[in-house]
């Protein structure tokens, strides 16, 4: 009964993602999915090709670079930067790219290279730095006596790396496997704003080609329309989890880490490279591909109607907040639950909430468009209100993630908190209390920060809620293509997230990211409490 | 701690309910004439009888389309005016999706409100873009199932300042023997984008629309004023398995071929990605001549900010006929709140708000406002009258239109991908065979579906 209970919360999740996605898999038809053409096929493979090698690229770049970065300058207080890319969002980093015009001139002839080139390059700068940023925070946590150890015992670079960075990067690096693998292989806005996605230009990937046929039959004929959204979705579905299962076969961490190792010769570059003094030109680099567009950004504003500022600032800025606080509590609830209440129930140091964890991806896998059918479905049959679809839409639509991160990252009790607590029984709200001292409050920030980057940046659900609420990611989309671009409005949208982002990023500043100071200080409250 | 995480549910709470209320949602394209209409907010909701509230939701085209079509597909009913563009006409009419104009008209008159804007709406428009037949036979004819908000064409926008620059004027007369007008015929057209097409200068001929949204109707202008086009009808939504395809007329392959030619002093930095707001920011930049743009925009490149560009002159393209389309308001079946619906739009189609909402950047689609002065000094509404005035058919917006619009844009980025290197007469061939096999799909699946 108590297991039952502690996870409830993660049940629940489990239950109001099932409710999303009944109909899809209500609709399952053999004949349907027989019928999908070469087409389809075709532009799976380019979209599944581009999100490896985004992914790979990603992954191997950031922990070398993370590595010589934490080896060769102390950015503790200033890294947080690195993230801003991530928090932008598809759309807006989409509308970034493009005001800089950098691949206007490069993708005219829409050969094969010159469509994927630029796009693995933004796939880079929009997830690398987020990478970089996490490779970074687990590098720094590496206890300074075991690297002296290492370092007094004569191993050498590639030994460390194997016996001492790897292992430390192992959990986080799946994770970020899974999640960018996602994100970028269910793209579509970002490539929408950026090459204007068309078959006869090599520029579809598969959630394109799905939202391109789903249009043309949706008018005429409604009923194969759906249908067929629908087994594509499934489809989709069903490659993901042989993917997950190919990805989570025993040997796959030893494939990963040889491809790392493998490649050490990047690394061997690149501490060639990376100087401390070369580090600093290319943040410095890195800061100028991200003020630039800012600036250009910026002096795009007009002042607008009062009405849409007070709509703006006073409706969605504190709605959206609201929202991503409640959301995100949630998420740290489910993470304390499975992470440290469902083993002490166990009496085992169990890893079984693993298989909860991953079944939540699957709604995260389905096309864009069909989630945005889905939700519609979901209007009608029960009759929700609009707010509350919303919110639950956004709690299981980031609840993967997040959860993910949260599970993985940072709330890394260690094995004799765990014990003391089982020992001296502690209830739960005094577990709690434990949990949100201070010595957690970076982790729970960055939770609440891409909770909120989440629900702000989504452009699927949130056109459910812009009858009552003002959402400027809509309100960036409409001014970014077709008849309605306007610079001005374009600039305005993303001025609230702007500002935003640096309230975030200047608090998280203000807080020490290293875990190590956080886990002393989390021995000394315990020492304190008993 | 356990008080503020009340206080935040209480917060929550309140925002959820607050948001049950009765009222009037409009969904449309977001472009200036429509965004206009939320000025009117307040006083359409005072001229509503009850306390019924309106709401305005303007998105960008594909997903307005895709959210009005997820609306009426699945019959929930969220928005109760959409504005949609002719390629909804005939799906929307079959499905059954919107109210007849005459079926409300005749609730309307019980009540003693009388529409008398319908006998001031641009004819050849509102068949074009509102009306549907139905049933087939003799004996029916076409009927009003949408009246038009917005009556758009395609016209010529041309820099003034490039055309009277003495300089140029010489130089055209030298070389063409004639004076460097506006184009009347489309080998004019060619000479003078060819004319002004100099790479040391940095300035070009004209500027192309090749984004997949933009390039078929951009082609369609020069396909029709040859005498060719897609199929041989009177208007878009007549459309059935058997209506002729005269897409390897021809005509059409040689205005396909002129289309073509252009791309040589074509100004943009993409082709691909050039939509009609890339086109205008690439014509305000000053060095492009000649471009053929669409009327819904062409506020945008002569308002900015309440001041005018007078750079730039308008004109309806070489030929005899010009492009009808636009946009018509559908009253969704599935609205609880027919009548108020019907009131919003007969506010909204008031001359004075007409004249507003022209000033804002609305091709109005009531024919008496043009002879209007708040409306003659408009520089385009001289070009959009006689656009309008001698509009035709030449879009396609029958069951079969979302697969030809398709086809069509594949097949016309491919000519333009390939650079000559792909036969024109081949390619469209192909599109012929193409759209024969899909239509007849969809016409077998429509017929079934009837059984």
């Amino acid at each position: 009964m108590k297991k039952i209970l502690i996870l409830f919360p993660i049940i629940l999740l489990l239950i109001l993602q099932l409710l999303y996605v009944i109909p899809l898999f209500g609709a399952f038809d053999l004949n349907s999915i027989k019928s999908i053409n070469s087409d389809f096929f075709l532009n799976l493979f380019w979209s599944i090709l581009n999100a490896i090698v985004s992914v790979f690229f990603i992954i191997v770049f950031s922990f070398y670079f993370a590595i010589a970065l934490a080896n060769a300058i102390n950015l503790n207080k200033r890294i947080s930067f690195l993230l801003i890319p991530s928090l932008l969002g598809n759309v807006a980093i989409g509308y970034f790219l493009s005001r800089l015009q950098l691949f206007e001139h490069f993708s005219e002839n829409r050969s094969i290279l010159s469509i994927y080139l630029p796009l693995f390059l933004t796939n880079f700068y929009q997830y690398g730095s987020l990478t970089i940023f996490l490779f970074y925070l687990r590098i720094k946590d590496i206890p300074n006596e075991l690297i002296q150890f290492a370092s007094s015992n004569g191993y050498s670079l590639k030994e460390k790396i194997k016996e001492i960075y790897l292992p430390q990067i192992q959990k986080i690096g799946t994770l970020l496997f899974i999640m960018l693998f996602i994100l970028i292989f269910n793209e579509f806005s970002k490539v929408i704003i950026l090459f204007r996605s068309s078959p006869a230009t090599n520029t579809e990937l598969i959630s394109h080609l799905i939202d391109r046929l789903f249009r043309i039959d949706l008018m005429n004929r409604t009923e194969l329309a759906i249908n067929n959204l629908l087994n594509q979705g499934i489809l989709i579905t069903i490659i993901f989890i042989l993917f997950c299962i190919i990805l989570f076969a025993k040997r796959s961490y030893k494939i990963g880490q040889l491809i790392i190792y493998k490649s050490f010769i990047l690394f061997f570059f690149l501490t060639k490279l990376i100087r401390p003094t070369t580090v600093i030109v290319l943040l410095n680099l890195f800061i100028l591909s991200i003020f630039l567009p800012i600036s250009l950004i910026l002096a795009d504003i007009r002042i607008p109607e009062l009405s849409i500022l007070v709509n703006v600032f006073l409706k969605s800025v504190p709605l959206f907040t609201i929202v991503s606080l409640f959301i995100a509590s949630y998420f740290i609830i489910c993470s304390i639950n499975l992470k440290l209440l469902f083993p002490l129930q166990l009496s085992v140091e169990s890893k079984n909430y693993n298989k909860y964890i991953w079944n939540l991806f699957i709604y995260r896998v389905i096309p864009a468009v069909a989630i945005g059918y889905l939700g519609f479905h979901f209007i009608k049959t029960l009759s929700i209100n609009k707010y509350l679809f919303w919110i639950i839409g956004q709690t299981i639509l980031s609840a993967p993630i997040i959860l993910t991160f949260l599970i993985y990252t940072h709330i890394e009790m260690r094995k004799e908190t765990i014990f003391f607590i089982n020992r001296h029984r502690f209830s739960y709200i005094e577990i709690l209390k434990l949990l949100f001292h201070k010595s957690y409050k970076l982790s729970y920030f960055l939770v609440v920060l891409f909770t909120f980057s989440f629900i702000w940046n989504d452009d699927i659900l949130s056109y459910a809620i812009r009858m009552h609420i003002p959402t400027p990611v809509i309100d960036l989309m409409n001014n970014s293509i077709g008849k309605s671009l306007c610079k001005s409005e374009a600039a305005f949208s993303l001025l609230p997230l702007f500002v935003i982002i640096g309230c975030f990023l200047y608090i998280i500043n203000k807080l020490n990211l290293s875990n190590n100071k956080n886990k002393n200080e989390e021995s000394c409250i315990r020492t304190s409490q008993f | 701690m356990k008080s503020k995480t009340l206080s935040l549910f209480i917060a929550l709470i309140i925002l959820i309910s607050s948001c049950t209320q009765k009222e009037i949602t409009v969904l449309g394209e977001a472009i200036p004439s429509t965004e206009s209409m939320r000025r009117f907010k307040n006083s359409i909701e005072k001229n509503l009888d009850n306390d019924t509230k309106v709401n305005f939701l303007m998105y960008e085209y594909a997903e307005m389309n895709k959210l009005a079509n997820f609306d009426f597909a699945g019959k929930t009913g969220i928005y109760d005016i959409v504005l949609q563009y002719n390629t909804a006409l005939a799906p929307y009419v079959s499905n059954n999706y919107v109210f007849s104009i005459n079926e409300i008209k005749t609730e309307l008159e019980l009540d003693g409100t009388k529409l008398n804007f319908l006998s001031n709406i641009f004819v050849k428009t509102w068949k074009e873009v509102g009306c549907y037949q139905l049933n087939k036979g003799p004996d029916n004819k076409a009927e009003p199932y949408a009246i038009p908000f917005s009556a758009n064409t395609m016209f010529i926008a041309y820099n003034k300042e490039m055309f009277e620059n003495q300089e140029n004027k010489l130089a055209f007369k030298k070389q063409y023997n004639r004076e460097l007008l506006v184009p009347k015929t489309w080998s004019e057209y060619y000479e003078i984008a060819k004319f002004f097409t100099n790479t040391e200068k940095n300035t070009f001929g004209t500027v192309l629309q090749g984004d997949p949204f933009f390039i078929y109707y951009e082609w369609a202008n020069f396909a029709y004023s040859f005498g060719g086009g897609v199929m041989k009808k009177e208007y878009g939504w007549e459309s059935d398995r058997n209506t002729p395809i005269i897409l390897n007329s021809k005509e059409t392959i040689e205005a396909t071929n002129f289309y073509l030619s252009l791309k040589e002093f074509d100004g943009s930095n993409d082709f691909f990605s050039t939509d009609a707001s890339k086109q205008l920011e690439i014509l305000k930049e000053g060095k492009t001549a000649i471009a053929i743009i669409w009327s819904d925009v062409a506020y945008n490149l002569v308002y900015n900010n309440n001041s005018i560009d007078n750079r730039f002159g308008f004109a309806p393209i070489p030929g005899n006929i010009s492009m009808l389309a636009g946009g018509s308001y559908y009253i969704n079946k599935q609205t609880s709140l027919p009548k108020e619906a019907m009131k919003t739009i007969n506010y909204l189609m008031q001359e004075e708000n007409q004249i507003e909402l022209m000033k804002n950047g609305l091709c109005s689609p009531l024919k008496s406002i043009y002879n209007k002065p708040a409306i003659k000094v408009i520089p385009y509404s001289n070009a959009l009258y006689n656009s309008l005035e001698r509009g035709v058919y030449m879009l396609e917006a029958g069951q079969d239109a979302e697969v030809i619009i398709d086809i069509m844009t594949n097949k016309l980025q491919n000519l333009f991908k390939s650079k000559g290197q792909y036969d024109t007469q081949t390619v469209l061939s192909e599109a012929t065979e193409e759209i024969k096999t899909k239509r007849k799909k969809i016409f077998d699946y429509l017929k079934n579906k009837d059984k």
